[in-house]
């Protein structure tokens, strides 16, 4: 191969640029096919002028300017051009039939799931920056969804931040575990999956690509793909999912959604319930419904109601963190039986002197409304019954109870998830000797409906571990009656090894 | 922002307009997408690109008869295998710096190729908005893709990453 002359790479410019403007006469057309077939060193400069001249359009292209598009693009149009990736039916295929390279010369240390994940990627990143063509929006619609004030808009700083991820890539910013994530802005994940938890205690789990938007401490809005949210600590009740077609409000505790059409929306509850409602903001009828553990419905841009879907439970298992269920308080136990699980070890910080089990009993009160006994998971367990002699109106009992975690437990990449509720209240929380701080609680005139929640990611142990609780009881009047309701379960993070 | 460059670049060559270039570059995107699972690797992934770039954008420019002139069949087979075998192709380092190298044009000729390739003015509209000749618009955006050239190899031999292609040479050699 030749190298080229600067003349001759001077007047293959000429040619070049002149093609490529579309002004090209015949004769100068032959005199540049017969330069790029002479010689490859000619194919290979027109192809870096050419490659010179699409960056070039990109760069000086206002259209195409990608800080421009993130800083001005309205939502609709960025939405668009997110969705313009997804394979719809409305877009006729491309028939486009590409033999396989010789596979030879195929470098083989990219695994196929690599290569799929690359082609994504790339694509999608890509496609971000596409510019709006008069083509491409008119095949999605236009969707107008009002903001609505979240208290929590008050302090930007707490509202949300990512909590894990798994090879995740955002376009236009870099966020690693542990940042805040900003209010209002639209934050588009290309790559990966990354784990998000709102200020309230939600955690919603994106599946790129994906783009959100933190609306508040305890709502996001889901502009466009898959998201699996999960609602298991008592503040984060009342997460808002907000998609162009419908808001979904978990009830507890774990539901996906998906919205990778651009022109509907899809719900799946994976367990607990979540209500589902489109209103006016969603160009549709006002309707509004609670679907239960294993039930799904979509929402259509062009259909005002909501229609009832079968959905695969295994959809969104591929984002939804491992969750192993651990041994509720009183599982399985008739009323006044012994949950020898569950042991007082002290009182007021003095060991007791004989074994004093916790023996599973009904909800205390009984007049209001609180957390009821659910046999097959957790029951209130009562502790009046062990002998103490009081030097006030207030005692503490610490309360122990050892349970196993797989021994191939990813520690790092686990949390426990302890869910709680006490006559009076939880004072304190150890796992494994170290103490953990729980979240405000008390009993509050009979009228707490759920348990309250904390995660612990710090002391776990696989094999054998040990949980504390100290319960604080007050004494009113003569009764000296106190109770428990506690049940745990391990939840893997986004990223640990299966 | 790199293959898409490299792409477009390349769908413009096949369909002479860079609007259904972008065009042509979106179905292709999607048609990838659903071909992913049938991608093996970058390689497989690049040279797919290619190929389906020049089968769309034939496709496209036969759907809407030619308006330019444009290379035929067979020089647009020499050019695309020019194009995935160039060194030049692949590492991201290379349209990097070319990005870098466009950023780094100023003055007239920054001026003038960006009313060229950013507005897709013909020359002599150059000529009358910028007040040149309209000879020196032509220089200037040939001198303009002389200068990145030289400035890409300055950079991808400063960092390094030159790939296979030998640099250090001088006067008009790529």
């Amino acid at each position: 191969m030749n190298e080229l002359t600067n003349e001759q790479f001077e007047q293959l410019v000429d040619l070049a640029d002149r093609y490529l403007q579309g002004e090209m006469s015949v004769d100068e057309l032959a005199l540049l096919e017969s330069m790029l077939l002479a010689d490859a060193s000619f194919a290979k400069a027109f192809n870096q002028v050419t490659r010179q001249a699409g960056v070039m359009r990109m760069v000086f292209s206002e259209q195409q300017s990608f800080a421009k598009r993130i800083g001005e693009a309205d939502a609709d149009e960025y939405l668009a051009m997110l969705r313009s990736l997804q394979p719809r039916e409305q877009i006729q295929p491309v028939q486009v039939v590409v033999e396989s390279p010789s596979k030879s010369n195929l470098p083989m240390w990219i695994g196929v799931g690599g290569a799929v994940a690359a082609v994504l990627a790339l694509l999608v990143t890509l496609a971000v920056v596409l510019p709006t063509r008069s083509t491409q929006p008119s095949q999605t619609p236009v969707v107008n969804t009002p903001e609505k004030v979240y208290p929590s808009a008050i302090n930007p700083s707490v509202i949300a931040s990512l909590t894990a991820e798994q090879d995740a890539q955002w376009v236009e910013v870099e966020l690693t575990p542990g940042d805040e994530l900003p209010l209002n802005k639209r934050l588009t994940l290309t790559q990966g999956l990354a784990q998000i938890t709102t200020g309230k205690g939600a955690v919603a789990i994106l599946k790129a690509p994906a783009q959100i938007e933190v609306l508040g401490d305890n709502a996001i809005r889901l502009n466009a793909g898959q998201l699996v949210g999960i609602c298991e600590v008592a503040s984060s009740k009342g997460f808002l999912v907000r998609t162009p077609h419908m808001d979904i409000t978990d009830v507890g505790t774990r539901f996906g959604v998906d919205t990778k059409q651009a022109d509907r929306t899809e719900v799946y509850v994976i367990e607990g319930e979540v209500e589902v409602a489109r209103d006016a903001t969603h160009d549709g009828n006002p309707v509004r419904r609670l679907l239960a553990q294993g039930q799904g419905v979509a929402a259509n841009v062009n259909q005002g109601s909501l229609e009832t879907i079968e959905v695969d439970p295994e959809r969104f298992a591929s984002i939804t963190p491992r969750k192993i269920e651990l041994r509720g308080g009183g599982r399985g136990l008739a009323m006044g039986e012994i949950d020898r699980h569950w042991r007082v070890v002290a009182a007021d910080g003095k060991p007791l002197d004989q074994a004093a089990y916790l023996v599973a009993g009904n909800a205390p009160g009984g007049h209001g409304h609180v957390v009821i006994n659910d046999p097959a998971v957790s029951q209130w367990l009562r502790g009046d019954h062990i002998q103490f002699n009081r030097s006030g109106k207030q005692a503490t009992f610490t309360c122990r109870t050892t349970f196993d975690l797989p021994v191939d437990l990813d520690a790092d990449n686990a949390a426990l998830v302890i869910q709680f509720l006490a006559d009076e209240r939880v004072a304190a929380i150890r796992l494994n000797g170290q103490s953990f701080k729980p979240p405000a609680n008390s009993w509050d005139n009979d009228e707490i409906e759920s348990l309250f929640s904390t995660r612990i990611s710090q002391g776990l142990r696989a094999g054998s571990n040990t949980l504390e609780l100290d319960v604080v009881d007050l004494v009113r009047g003569n009764s000296t009656q106190w109770s428990l309701h506690v049940r745990w379960h391990l939840e893997e993070r986004i990223g640990a090894s299966p | 922002m790199q293959q898409r460059a490299e792409l477009i670049g390349y769908a413009w060559v096949v369909v002479g307009d860079p609007d259904t270039a972008e065009d042509v570059f979106q179905e292709v995107s999607v048609a990838a997408i659903r071909k992913a699972d049938e991608i093996k690797d970058v390689d497989h992934l690049q040279a797919w690109l290619f190929k389906a770039v020049r089968l769309q954008g034939l496709k496209a420019r036969r759907g809407t008869g030619p308006k330019v002139l444009l290379l035929s069949d067979e020089v647009l087979e020499a050019v695309e295998q020019a194009r995935v075998t160039d060194d030049s192709f692949g590492p991201s380092e290379r349209l990097d710096a070319l990005r870098k190298c466009v950023g780094k044009l100023k003055g007239v000729s920054r001026n003038i190729v960006e009313l060229r390739y950013g507005q897709n003015l013909k020359p002599a509209e150059i000529a009358e908005r910028t007040g040149k000749n309209i000879q020196t618009v032509y220089k200037t955006i040939t001198r303009s893709h002389a200068t990145l050239r030289d400035c890409m190899k300055q950079v991808l031999n400063h960092s390094g990453t030159s790939g296979r292609t030998p640099g250090g040479t001088s006067g008009g050699a790529i």
